[in-house]
């Protein structure tokens, strides 16, 4: 080893506190890099390693209208040129109408069954897979979705494994005269509707609803059932419902997507171009874009930027922090050396052997702490992983349902990467060097004059001299208590004022790190203030299921289940009063069906029933004074001052309602027992405020006050039945309603001013807070009981429009088997309803909010503990620095502090002069810190606010007083140990010291 | 009258094998008014002698009476209060404060003793040391010899008892040190100051009143040359 190298290596010795303190602040470093980056590329892998499970390998989907191009691609070499593979295929056979599978059930609103034939291994390529049974062999073989299965649906079809089916199929055929989807209909094309505008739509539409579709070119084919399979993805879901699946490649003429895959493509375009290129006429192309987003070919999508960018801003400062502690440590060791590097440079030792003796350093410090940081970061990662494993485990894929054993022995684990590691190394090393660069170029610039006169002085700059001839120029005494540490500790303060107001440099350092920690801490407390808002926000709703349904009468206008307003402007007619019953269902009888419906969930086993309502959307005549001024809430100004919202009025089962006034501060006897109808109004929404783009509690109802409410509306004897606002070119805007579809498909359509509508005077008499039994979006919402308002005659023009919700509790240990039981008791009403009323339609469900918000609250567990952990480092970060720091700070002016000493210092003065001076850099220090921890902070929210609610941004104040409670624990810590080193050595010592 | 007496002052540095008797038993006393020049090899004990004298370090055994008080019985505090009322240190490096400029230099033992700075004296001193165009002057401004001046403007501005220097014209020319030691010996003169310096140089001993010489931790010769 040279000169130099022993004389590098005999330092870091002599000074074992300060190097062992770089090397824990560069292992930190490597730690930190390490484990953010394992433990991003694990989550990687694990979504990967899911998608891969779930909709397979394939990178673009090809639709082509002629199934003979895929193997023309193939054939002619085209796709090898686009270096693509062809992975699989699916072409259409064609589509069976629920009408001819026999009973299904009356919980099904799927249009058809698509009949296809695949080719390829879509096992992998497509995530295929049987709850039960296999995938077909060959084309006499066939592939059910479960929930046709006997077994499921519990009726005799002859849907079970090893049973023949013969399925009726035939084409789709598109109403004549509409070029525009050119005849035949694919399975990628939702069904054809054409809505009162004569716009075409496919959404939400059933076949009996619109005759404009239809099947032709019907023909049978019996296959032998092999299997089913129970989970949706790409592969199994049409534009008009499931797939039954055969194995037969594409014939010609077929409609047919071709699955590609695409190895070595860096970009998403790349992929497009590839599948582009190997079909030419291809129809359109579809990218699976969140599996190329897990191998980083693309990135589109708003919360995957969001997540780059606080990825991206956390780096940043993670890398400023790194080399803020660095840079201190190594400057610091330089600073303390200048005089050995002025003495080396006396005897010869040239600039670049100097400098080269600071890299050494560097390269020792790098070659301990950068190993022991990967391993330590690699370690922790693997162990927060571990924890997080059944969690996010719980979260992530709790909610598969049945057939999730596909993602059996699928875990979140550690994931090495050696491409990783290195990058982490590099990186550190890098960020070493980066901190080296001035110390470096420091001691190259050692004087060997200074060093050989040994002039010990602390050179002062221009503004210190100045302050100090200034000082003598002045006609105040010479010890006049200078500033505020001055005025409060006397001689030592004094000092400390003048060694910050004459030689700022001395602090500079210290309050750098200081503001680093300060920053560093706060950031942390800035995104665990932003995951505590979401844990608050998933804490919300305070019942564990809600049961929802709404029925459908399916009957054309005039002929019940809507009531036309009577001729002589009436109060409306009900569909008791003439011509319904025969058809259906009367609007009592819906309100009885769904108080049987909430006693049979009550009875459900393990079950507390919370409550039920009855809600539909209506509009209203509110006068401006009671409107609120809710930034998306949607109403029309009429010509009085007043105003027409959209408005939902909530029936609320009496119990309910009694609570609601309760948490109100209302008797509700002021309401029950009125002759006149009277409602609560929901006082707040909280949203988003288009034009700010921030989420806040807005108001829907400004005060209480009498209120209309719209009762019933027709056009032309057509009762008016939904609702909608629509803004007119000048922005000005209007309601319009209109009626159902006759049996012709002509729908009445008008604004609601032109219509003939019928009124009730509602009396607001109470505003509700956020309120979770009576939440609304951005539309004026009113609860009443439901007794009277049934008496009152809300509702009855709008059944068809009107929705059942429940509110549930349950035991949380039989969870799974109460949600089931739920299914079945609301399967069994839409049966029996069904049944009892040929003609309607019954739409149920079962929310379970109690898993959502446990799988909510374990991936906000396991953020939290990522950004806890992340936070951890970062605060060791923050205290090394300030330690090293303040520590070195003091100890280099050991001397200094010796000759006050010296010359009479006692130990009180020296305490409180060094006391003021740390309360100084911590000022600046804090100053600094949370200006710029605001500035990341901002970034941060910036950054989420796009796609996470609730994202508004807010001082963390409590993170500001543990950063700030933190700072001084380290600035204590720092100069107790700072002192020790002080008077380790006596003041001769110290004196005759370098 | 003795101002200062030294009775069997033993110093020890280090331990083991690391173990030097820096100052081997000596006694000593130095009458009030004296000026007293000590001179030795490098190691034969002078600084260390003279930093136990002026209450900055403590000694292995051996007591340090001031006016007849035990130097070293006091707390550390105390010890401290005794170094800015009682004794006047010059140092061969000055060791100024470097934030400070000239006139807070000098002043610093009187703030630090909470007191109120005189302003004659101040002045008087200013003048004696020629640093009345310099009192804003940092430390860094100045030359070797004006920062020495300093230094004594220091030493003497609590009108100590004693006053205590460690070759104060060690790093300086010629020039300056004869003025240097003008200035200490009037100052002797003055104010009746009693002065104790640590010397290599032959001239600046031999203005003194009375000469120590040491070797190896003790004192073999005190010769008294004037009066």
């Amino acid at each position: 080893m040279s000169v130099m190298g022993r004389f590098t290596t005999r330092s870091l010795k002599k000074n074992l506190v300060r190097t062992i303190v770089t090397v824990l602040g560069v292992a930190l470093s490597a730690l930190l890099v390490t484990a953010v980056l394992s433990t991003f590329v694990s989550l990687n892998r694990f979504l990967y390693d899911m998608e891969l499970a779930e909709s397979g390998s394939w990178e673009a989907c090809v639709e082509l209208a002629d199934g003979a191009q895929a193997a023309l691609a193939q054939e002619d070499g085209s796709l090898s040129a686009a270096g693509a593979q062809l992975a699989a295929t699916l072409s259409d056979i064609g589509f069976c109408s629920y009408d001819d599978l026999g009973e299904t059930g009356g919980n099904n609103d799927m249009s058809y069954l698509a009949l296809k034939g695949f080719n390829g291994d879509v096992s992998s390529v497509l995530g295929l897979r049987c709850t039960d049974g296999r995938l077909p062999q060959s084309a006499d073989e066939v592939l059910l979705p479960y929930n046709l299965s006997d077994e499921n649906t519990g009726y005799d079809n002859g849907y079970r494994l090893g049973a023949t089916v013969t399925l009726t199929f035939g084409q789709r055929q598109a109403p004549e005269g509409r070029a525009d989807v050119g005849g035949r209909l694919n399975s990628s094309q939702g069904f054809y509707v054409v809505d009162a505008n004569g716009v075409t739509s496919a959404n939400g539409a059933r076949p009996e609803e619109m005759v404009s579709e239809t099947l032709v070119d019907k023909q049978t084919r019996s296959f032998t059932v092999v299997g089913f399979y129970s989970r949706w993805n790409q592969a199994v879901v049409t534009g008009v419902g499931w797939t039954a699946f055969t194995a037969e490649p594409p014939a010609p003429g077929a409609f047919t997507e071709a699955y590609l895959e695409v190895p070595g493509a860096q970009t998403s375009a790349e992929v497009e171009s590839a599948a582009t290129q190997a079909f030419p006429d291809a129809e359109a192309v579809q990218l699976h874009n969140s599996l190329l987003r897990t191998r980083g070919v693309t990135s589109q999508s708003p919360l995957w930027e969001s997540f780059g960018a606080i990825v991206a801003i956390m780096a940043v400062v993670v890398i400023v922090a790194c080399i803020s502690l660095i840079y201190n440590a190594f400057n610091i060791s330089v600073v303390q050396r200048m005089r050995q590097f002025g003495l080396l440079a006396s005897i010869g030792a040239t600039k670049r052997q100097l400098r080269r003796s600071v890299a050494l350093e560097g390269a020792i410090i790098a070659g301990i702490g950068v190993p022991l940081g990967i391993l330590a970061g690699l370690g922790a990662t693997a162990a927060a992983l571990a924890w997080a494993n059944p969690l996010f485990m719980e979260s992530v894929v709790g909610d598969v349902g049945p057939g999730g054993n596909y993602l059996d022995g699928l875990s979140l684990g550690l994931h090495i990467d050696g491409g990783i590691i290195a990058f982490a190394a590099v990186l550190t090393v890098f960020t070493v060097f980066a901190s080296l660069l001035v110390p470096m170029l420091r001691a190259g610039k050692a004087s060997p004059i200074e060093s050989i006169r040994d002039t010990r002085s602390v050179r002062i700059g221009r503004r210190g001299m100045r302050k100090a001839a200034a000082a003598a120029r002045s006609k105040r005494a010479i010890w006049a208590p200078r500033g505020f540490a001055g005025r409060v500790m006397g001689v030592g303060g004094t000092i400390a004022s003048l060694n910050r107001s004459r030689e700022k440099s001395k602090g500079r350092t210290a309050s750098a790190a200081l503001a680093v920690a300060v920053t560093l801490m706060m950031t942390a407390g800035q995104l665990d203030v932003t995951l505590s808002t979401l844990t608050r926000t998933a804490d919300v709703i305070p019942y564990d299921f809600m049961v929802f349904s709404y029925i459908d009468i399916n009957r054309p206008s005039g002929n019940g289940g809507e009531q036309a307003v009577s001729d002589d402007g009436d109060a409306p007619a009900t569909a008791d009063d003439g011509g319904a019953a025969d058809a259906g269902s009367s609007y009592d009888e819906v309100i009885d069906a769904y108080g049987n419906l909430y006693r049979d969930l009550s009875q459900v086993e393990a079950v507390q029933p919370r409550g039920w309502q009855v809600s539909y959307d209506t509009a209203g005549i509110v006068p401006a004074s009671v409107t609120g001024d809710a930034v998306g809430m949607v109403k029309a100004e009429l010509p009085d001052g007043d105003c027409m919202p959209l408005l939902t009025v909530c029936l609320m089962d009496d119990q309910l309602f009694d609570e609601l006034c309760s948490r109100v501060g209302i008797d509700p006897q002021e309401i029950t027992e009125s002759e006149t109808p009277k409602a609560i109004g929901a006082g707040t929404t909280y949203s988003r405020n288009p034009e700010t783009g921030t989420f806040s509690e807005q108001s829907l109802f400004a005060s209480t006050g009498a209120i209309r409410v719209l009762q019933g509306s027709s056009v032309n004897g057509a009762p008016l039945t939904s609702f909608y606002f629509d803004y007119g070119d000048d922005g000005s805007g209007e309601i319009w309603g209109c009626s159902r579809p006759d049996a012709e498909g002509n729908q009445e359509l008008s604004p609601l001013a032109e219509a003939d509508n019928v009124l009730a005077d509602v009396d607001v008499v109470a505003i509700a807070g956020k309120d979770a039994f009576f939440s609304s979006s951005n539309e004026m919402t009113i609860a009443m009981p439901l007794s009277k308002g049934v008496e009152w005659g809300f509702g009855r023009s709008f059944m068809n429009s009107m929705s059942f919700s429940a509110m549930l509790d349950c035991d949380h240990d039989r969870m799974m088997d109460t949600e089931e039981d739920l299914y079945a008791a609301t399967n069994g009403f839409s049966s029996s309803f069904v049944k009892a009323y040929p003609g309607t339609y019954v739409h149920t469900g079962v929310s379970n909010l109690y898993s959502s918000q446990v799988s909510m609250t374990n991936l906000v567990s396991i953020v939290r503990l990522f950004s806890l952990l992340f936070s951890v480092i970062l605060v060791l970060i923050a205290m090394a620095n300030v330690f090293n720091t303040l520590t070195n700070s003091l100890a280099l002016r050991r001397r200094e502090f010796a000759v006050m000493q010296s010359i009479g210092m006692g130990r009180r003065t020296f305490r409180s002069m060094i006391a003021a001076e740390c309360v100084g850099y911590g000022a600046w220090g804090l100053v600094f810190g949370v200006v710029a921890s605001l500035v990341v902070g901002l970034a941060l929210n910036m950054a989420l606010g796009s796609t996470i609610e609730n994202a508004a941004f807010t001082v963390p104040w409590a993170y500001l007083g543990l950063s700030l409670a933190l700072v001084v624990v380290a600035m204590g810590l720092s100069v107790a140990w700072g002192l020790h080193l002080c008077r380790s050595r006596n003041i001769v010592e110290a004196l005759r010291m370098e | 009258m003795d101002i200062l007496s030294v009775s069997h002052l033993t110093k020890v540095y280090g331990e083991g094998e690391q173990r030097t008797r820096a100052l081997d038993d000596v006694s000593l006393s130095i009458a009030e008014g004296d000026f007293v020049a000590i001179i030795g090899a490098s190691g034969s004990g002078k600084s260390t002698l003279l930093h136990l004298m002026g209450g900055v370090d403590r000694p292995t055994s051996g007591t340090v009476l001031m006016n007849g008080q035990d130097v070293y019985a006091r707390s550390d505090e105390a010890l401290a209060v005794f170094r800015r009322r009682e004794v006047g240190l010059i140092y061969q490096f000055y060791n100024l404060v470097p934030v400070l400029n000239v006139e807070e230099n000098m002043t610093l033992p009187v703030a630090l003793d909470g007191r109120v700075v005189n302003d004659e004296r101040l002045h008087d001193l200013l003048n004696r040391l020629g640093l009345a165009g310099k009192r804003g002057c940092l430390p860094n401004q100045l030359s070797g010899g004006q920062q020495q001046r300093v230094a004594i403007g220091r030493a003497l501005m609590n009108a100590p008892a004693i006053v205590l220097a460690d070759e104060p014209t060690g790093n300086l020319d010629t020039k300056n040190s004869r003025e240097i030691m003008e200035l200490l010996v009037q100052s002797n003169r003055d104010f009746g100051q009693t002065l104790v310096v640590i010397t290599h140089d032959e001239d600046i001993a031999l203005m003194a009143d009375r000469v120590i010489s040491m070797e190896d931790g003790r004192i073999v010769s005190d010769e008294r040359i004037r009066r």
